[in-house]
C-alpha cells in the first residue's frame, strides 16, 4: 500500500477533524468518532491514526496552550491540509459514483 | 492534598509511560490519558478508573509512542555490517588465530553437547511413567546381627503386607527374574534373558503402552505371557502382526502360556527392561501370603498422592521391626521410582543401572572442557590486542562508545562461536554411531531433533559467546585514545598476569584428567593381571537349564570322553558373581549362626579352576552319599579359629538343617570382584546332586580349542537337540565384570585428550604471537651472537613456568581424585610417585613440543628477514 493512501479508520477520523473544527485533539476526536460509530475506541487507535495521517500529509497540527483540565499539559491540535481535504473530497466522489450505479439499493 | 492524591492516575503507570514514551509526544499522549481519566472518575469506581488508565498505558506502547535508540535503526543495521565485515577480515588475515579459535570452540561445543545428551538421557530414565511420582520401590536390608546385607529386592510377602497394613498403599507389584528361560514356537528355540514374572498390576503402575490386549487383565490368569514386538518378531517370523497373536501360546521353559497381550518395546531410558511377562500366578508363591525367606522378587508399590515417603518409610520400620527371631531383622528402604537408575546402586537383574557420581563427573568434564576452549578465545584475543589497537582508537576518535565497542567485539564473538556451532552440529551428527558405541545408547539423527538439544543449541551459542567474548570486548574497548594513537601502546601488560593465570588453569585441568586417566589404566592393568587364584584361562562356561539338569551324569560323562577335555564341573553361578550371599552357617555346639558364601561344587570342581588345595582333597563320590561334602577357604577357616589340618573332618551346617563334614581348605581365592574382599566362603557338594547346579566349566587343552568345543557342542546337540547350546570363556565373563571400569576409563582418555589438545591449541597460538612480537629481539640477539638452543630456550622459559605451576596444582588435585575412587576397589594399586611424575612429564613435553615448534623456527629465523625493515 502507498503511503499516501487513506486507510479506512484514518479516514473516519479525517473526517471527524474535518467536523469538529480547529479544536480537534485526540480526546475529542475519540469522543466523537465513539458517538457516531456508537462503540468504544481505545485512545492509542486514535493516536496511531492521528500521527500517520500526519506522516502522510493529509494532517498539520500545533501545539496549544497550557490547559487547566489536564493538569496543565498542552494539547496537540491537528486541522486537515489542502491534500487531506481533497482525499476525502476525492473518496467521496468515488462513493457516490457508484452508489447511483447500485440498482434499487433502497429497496435491497 | 489527600483527596486529590487520591483523584490522580496511578504513578506506576506514569512511570511506566514515561519510561517508553518519546519525550516530544510525552507531555500530549500523557495529557490525553489524563483527561480520559478525569472522565471516567465521574462515571467509573476510582478503581476501575485508575485500571483502565493503567490499560490505556499499556495500549499505547505503540510505534508512534516508543523512544527512538540514540542511532536511527538503519545505520544500527549499517554498523553491524561493518561490525561482521572487519571480524570477517580479521578472520581471513589471521587464519591460524581463527583456526585455532573455531577449532577449539568446535571440540568443545561437540565434547559439551555429547556429555548433554548423555547426562540427559540418564536423568531421564522412569520419568515417562503417568504415575512416576507415586511409585517407589521397596529394596529390603538383612540385619544379622552385625552384619548388613542391602539387596534391590525383597521376599514375596513384603507387597501383600504393605498392602495389608497401609491405607495409603494402593497396589503392590512384584517382578521376578527367573534367569535364562528357555523359548520354543514353532519357527525357533532359543535362549531369552529377560523374560519376568509380574503381578497383575503391572500396567497399573507403569506406562508401558500395550499394542493389543487390556491392560486390567493380561496378567491376571496363570500361564498367560505378554510379549514384545521384537520377542513376537523372532518367534513369529516377519509377519507376525498378520498373525492375530493373541490367544496363541508360546512354550516357555517347557510349559504352554497363553499370549495374552502385545507390547511395545520399553523404552530406553526404563530401568526395566522386558521382551516378555509372565503372569505371577503361575508361580506357587502367589498362592500363599509368601514368606520371608529369599528375597528375589523386585516389589514395587503405588501410594496415593501426596503421600510422604518418608513418614511411611518410619512406619514400615516399626511394622518389620517385630517380625523376625531374635538377632536377624530386616528395614525396608521406601525408593522413589525415578531414583532407582541412578541413586539406589543397587543390581535390579531387571536392566540398566547407574551411578549419580558419573552424572557428576562427566557434567563437570563437559563444563570443563568448554571453558578450555573458552579460555583460548580469551587468551589469544587479548594478546592480540596491539593489532586491534589501532582500529579501537580510530573508532573512537570517530566518536565510537565504549559501549558500541563492546558491542562490536562481542559481535565477532558471537560469529566465531556460531561458526563453531554449525561446524559443531556436522561433526555430533557425523560422529554419532562412535559416540553410542562409546556409550552404550542408541541415538540417532532423527532423535536428536528435538527441543532440548536446539534449546541446548542455543543456550552454547549464548553463553560461550559471551563467558569468551566479555572480557576481550571489555579489554579492547577500554584503551585509552591517546595512548594508542601517539605510538606509546606496544602490547598489554596488565592482562599478562590474568593470562597466565588463565594458561594455569587450562593446563590444571589437563594434566589432572591425564593423571586420572593414567591411574585408571594402572588399576585397569592391576586387575587383569592380578592373581585370581583360579585358572580362567582355556575354561568354557556352558549353561544349562533344569531338564538338562536331570541327566547331568550322562552329559558329564559323554563331554568328559570328547577329546581335547581335561576336566569337567558343574556350579552355579561362575566366579567373579557373587554366590548366596546370605546363608547362614555354624559349626557344631555353637547357637550362632553367621552369614557365609557358597558355592555349589561338584567333583573335579578344585581341580577344572585349578584351585590351590592347602589341606584335604578334592570332593569325590567315594563319601556317605547323604551327607555335604563341604571344602572351605582360608578365611573361613580362620573364622572358625581353625588350623588348616584342624579344620579337615570338622562338621559343618549351612541353611538350617544339613549337616556335613569338611574334606577340603583351600586357598583363598577371588570368587568375587575386586571390589571386595575375599568373604569366608563353603563349596558344598552332595553326590550326584545337582539341585541348583545351572553351569558347567570345562577346562580345555591349549592346543585344539576350536575342535575340542565343535565336540562338546556336536555331544550336546546328539544328547539333547531341543536344547540351544552356548559358551563363554571364563576369561572374557571375568572381563565384562569391570566394564564399566573400562567405559570410564575410555571415555577419560577421550576428554583427556581433547582437553589437552584444546589446550596445546591455545599455547600454540600464543607461543606462535610471542614469537612474533619479540621477532625484532630475536633478531638483534641473534646479530650478537645468541645460539639457537639459547633462543629456544628463552622463548620457552616462560610457557614452561606456567605448565609447572599448573602441574603444582593438578597432582595434588588428581591424587586426592584417585585415591578416592581406588577406595572403591578392596584389591588395588597405590597412586604412586611413579603414575604422577609419568603423568608431569607426558603434560611437560606435549607442551614443550607445542611451544618448541614455534619457539626454533623463531630462532632459525635468518636475523635479516626481522631486522631488514623498520
Amino acid at each position: 500500500m502507498k503511503a499516501t493512501e487513506l486507510g479506512d479508520f484514518e479516514e473516519l477520523v479525517l473526517m471527524a477533524i474535518c467536523v469538529i473544527g480547529s479544536q480537534a485533539y485526540a480526546v475529542n476526536v475519540k469522543a466523537e468518532l465513539e458517538n457516531r460509530l456508537k462503540k468504544r475506541i481505545n485512545i492509542s487507535a486514535i493516536h496511531t491514526a492521528l500521527y500517520r495521517l500526519e506522516d502522510k500529509g493529509f494532517l498539520k497540527s500545533e501545539i496549544g496552550g497550557a490547559t487547566k483540565e489536564r493538569g496543565g499539559r498542552r494539547k496537540r491540535f491537528f486541522m486537515p491540509t489542502a491534500a487531506g481535504k481533497s482525499a476525502i473530497a476525492k473518496l467521496k466522489a468515488v462513493r457516490e459514483g457508484m452508489y447511483k450505479l447500485i440498482p434499487d439499493i433502497s429497496n435491497g | 492534598m489527600d483527596k486529590k492524591e487520591k483523584l490522580s492516575p496511578p504513578k506506576w503507570a506514569d512511570t511506566l509511560l514515561s519510561w517508553y514514551c518519546r519525550n516530544d509526544r510525552f507531555e500530549e499522549i500523557q495529557g490525553d490519558l489524563h483527561e480520559l481519566f478525569q472522565e471516567r472518575i465521574n462515571e467509573y469506581s476510582m478503581r476501575k478508573a485508575r485500571l483502565l488508565y493503567f490499560w490505556d498505558v499499556i495500549r499505547c506502547f505503540r510505534s508512534y509512542a516508543m523512544k527512538k535508540r540514540i542511532y536511527s535503526s538503519s545505520s544500527h543495521i549499517a554498523m553491524f555490517k561493518n561490525y561482521f565485515l572487519i571480524a570477517l577480515r580479521n578472520l581471513l588475515q589471521y587464519k591460524t588465530y581463527s583456526v585455532i579459535n573455531i577449532f577449539g570452540l568446535t571440540l568443545g561445543i561437540v565434547c559439551f553437547t555429547y556429555i548433554f545428551l548423555f547426562v540427559n538421557h540418564e536423568l531421564s530414565f522412569d520419568k515417562f511413567h503417568e504415575n512416576t511420582e507415586n511409585v517407589y520401590t521397596v529394596p529390603l536390608t538383612w540385619h544379622f546381627g552385625a552384619t548388613v546385607l542391602p539387596t534391590a529386592r525383597a521376599t514375596s510377602r513384603v507387597g501383600p503386607l504393605l498392602e495389608e497394613s497401609f491405607p495409603e498403599v494402593t497396589s503392590f507389584l512384584r517382578i521376578k527374574n527367573p534367569g535364562k528361560t528357555i523359548v520354543k514356537s514353532s519357527l525357533l528355540i532359543s535362549q531369552e534373558h529377560q523374560i519376568f514374572y509380574s503381578d497383575s498390576t503391572f500396567f497399573d503402575l507403569f506406562t508401558f503402552p500395550l499394542l493389543e490386549g487390556d491392560p486390567q487383565t493380561v496378567l491376571r490368569e496363570p500361564n498367560s505371557v505378554v510379549i514384545t514386538s521384537s520377542l513376537a518378531q523372532k518367534y513369529f517370523g516377519n509377519d507376525w502382526q498378520a498373525l492375530s497373536l493373541v490367544g496363541k501360546t508360546l512354550n516357555i521353559e517347557g510349559v504352554e502360556y497363553e499370549i495374552t497381550g502385545l507390547a511395545q518395546e520399553p523404552p530406553s531410558n526404563s530401568h526395566l527392561q522386558f521382551t516378555g511377562l509372565m503372569s505371577f500366578s503361575t508361580l506357587p508363591e502367589s498362592k500363599g501370603g509368601g514368606d520371608f525367606s529369599g528375597s528375589s522378587y523386585m516389589t514395587y508399590i503405588s501410594t496415593l498422592g501426596g503421600v510422604n515417603s518418608l513418614s511411611l518409610d518410619q512406619k514400615v520400620d516399626t511394622l518389620m521391626a517385630n517380625m523376625f527371631e531374635e538377632g536377624t531383622s530386616v528395614t525396608l528402604d521406601i525408593t522413589p521410582l525415578s531414583d532407582i537408575y541412578l541413586e539406589s546402586r543397587m543390581e535390579t537383574g531387571l536392566g540398566p543401572i547407574s551411578d549419580m557420581k558419573y552424572i557428576y563427573i562427566f557434567s563437570l568434564i563437559g563444563l570443563v572442557i568448554i571453558l578450555i576452549a573458552c579460555i583460548n578465545y580469551m587468551n589469544l584475543s587479548t594478546s592480540r590486542s596491539v593489532e586491534r589497537a589501532k582500529e579501537v582508537g580510530v573508532r573512537k576518535v570517530m566518536g565510537a562508545l565504549r559501549r558500541q565497542l563492546t558491542t562490536q567485539f562481542l559481535s565477532e564473538s558471537v560469529l566465531i562461536t556460531l561458526m563453531a556451532l554449525i561446524l559443531g552440529m556436522a561433526c555430533i551428527f557425523l560422529l554419532l554411531p562412535l559416540f553410542n558405541q562409546l556409550t552404550g545408547k542408541t541415538f540417532t539423527v532423527v532423535s536428536l531433533l528435538n527441543s532440548d538439544l536446539a534449546l541446548a543449541l542455543c543456550l552454547i551459542w549464548v553463553s560461550v559467546s559471551l563467558l569468551a567474548g566479555i572480557y576481550p570486548a571489555l579489554v579492547l574497548s577500554g584503551f585509552k585514545v591517546n595512548n594508542i594513537l601517539k605510538g606509546s601502546f606496544k602490547f598489554s601488560t596488565s592482562g599478562s598476569w590474568l593470562r597466565r593465570s588463565l594458561v594455569i588453569v587450562q593446563f590444571t585441568i589437563s594434566a589432572t584428567l591425564i593423571a586420572a586417566t593414567a591411574v585408571i589404566y594402572q588399576q585397569l592393568n592391576f586387575i587383569q593381571n592380578e592373581n585370581l587364584g583360579f585358572d580362567q584361562e582355556q575354561v568354557i562356561a556352558v549353561p544349562f537349564s533344569d531338564d538338562v539338569k536331570k541327566g547331568l551324569t550322562t552329559l558329564k560323562s559323554e563331554l568328559g570322553n570328547v577329546d581335547g577335555v581335561l576336566n569337567l564341573a558343574a556350579t552355579m553361578q561362575l566366579p567373579g558373581r557373587v554366590q548366596f550371599e546370605s546363608t547362614m552357617a555354624h559349626k557344631e555346639g555353637e547357637e550362632n549362626r553367621h552369614l557365609m558364601r557358597l558355592i555349589p561344587g561338584d567333583v573335579n570342581y578344585i581341580n577344572t579352576l585349578s584351585l590351590k588345595l592347602m589341606a584335604g582333597e578334592d570332593f569325590n563320590d567315594l563319601r556317605d552319599k547323604e551327607k555335604y561334602q563341604f571344602i572351605i577357604n582360608e578365611q573361613t577357616a580362620k573364622f572358625f579359629g581353625w588350623d588348616l589340618e584342624e579344620a579337615l573332618g570338622q562338621p559343618l551346617k549351612i541353611w538350617n538343617s544339613e549337616w556335613g563334614t569338611i574334606i577340603g581348605v583351600v586357598k583363598d581365592f577371588h570368587f568375587a570382584s575386586l571390589h571386595e574382599e575375599i568373604k569366608p566362603l563353603i563349596i558344598f557338594y552332595q553326590t550326584e546332586k545337582y539341585f541348583m547346579h545351572r553351569n558347567l566349566v570345562i577346562k580345555l587343552k591349549t592346543n585344539q580349542l576350536a575342535e575340542t568345543i565343535e565336540g562338546i557342542e556336536d555331544t550336546w546337540k546328539q544328547l539333547y537337540p531341543e536344547k540351544p547350546f552356548s559358551y563363554t570363556f571364563l576369561d572374557d565373563y571375568y572381563g565384562k565384570l569391570y566394564a564399566k571400569e573400562q567405559k570410564l576409563g575410555k571415555m577419560f582418555t577421550l576428554f583427556a585428550v581433547i582437553a589437552i589438545f584444546i589446550g596445546c591449541l591455545g599455547l600454540f597460538g600464543l607461543a606462535s604471537y610471542t614469537a612474533f612480537q619479540r621477532s625484532k629481539e630475536i633478531g638483534v640477539r641473534k646479530v650478537l651472537g645468541a645460539t639457537v638452543p639459547s633462543i629456544t630456550f628463552l622463548l620457552s622459559v616462560d610457557f614452561t613456568k606456567q605448565v609447572i605451576i599448573s602441574l603444582l596444582f593438578s597432582l595434588p588435585l588428581a591424587y586426592f581424585l584417585m585415591d578416592n575412587w581406588l577406595q572403591s576397589f578392596a584389591y588395588h594399586v597405590e597412586v604412586g610417585w611413579g603414575v604422577m611424575i609419568f603423568s608431569a612429564l607426558l603434560v611437560l613435553l606435549i607442551a614443550w613440543v607445542t611451544v618448541g615448534y614455534k619457539s626454533v623456527r623463531a630462532a632459525l629465523t635468518n636475523p635479516v628477514e626481522t631486522l631488514r625493515s623498520e
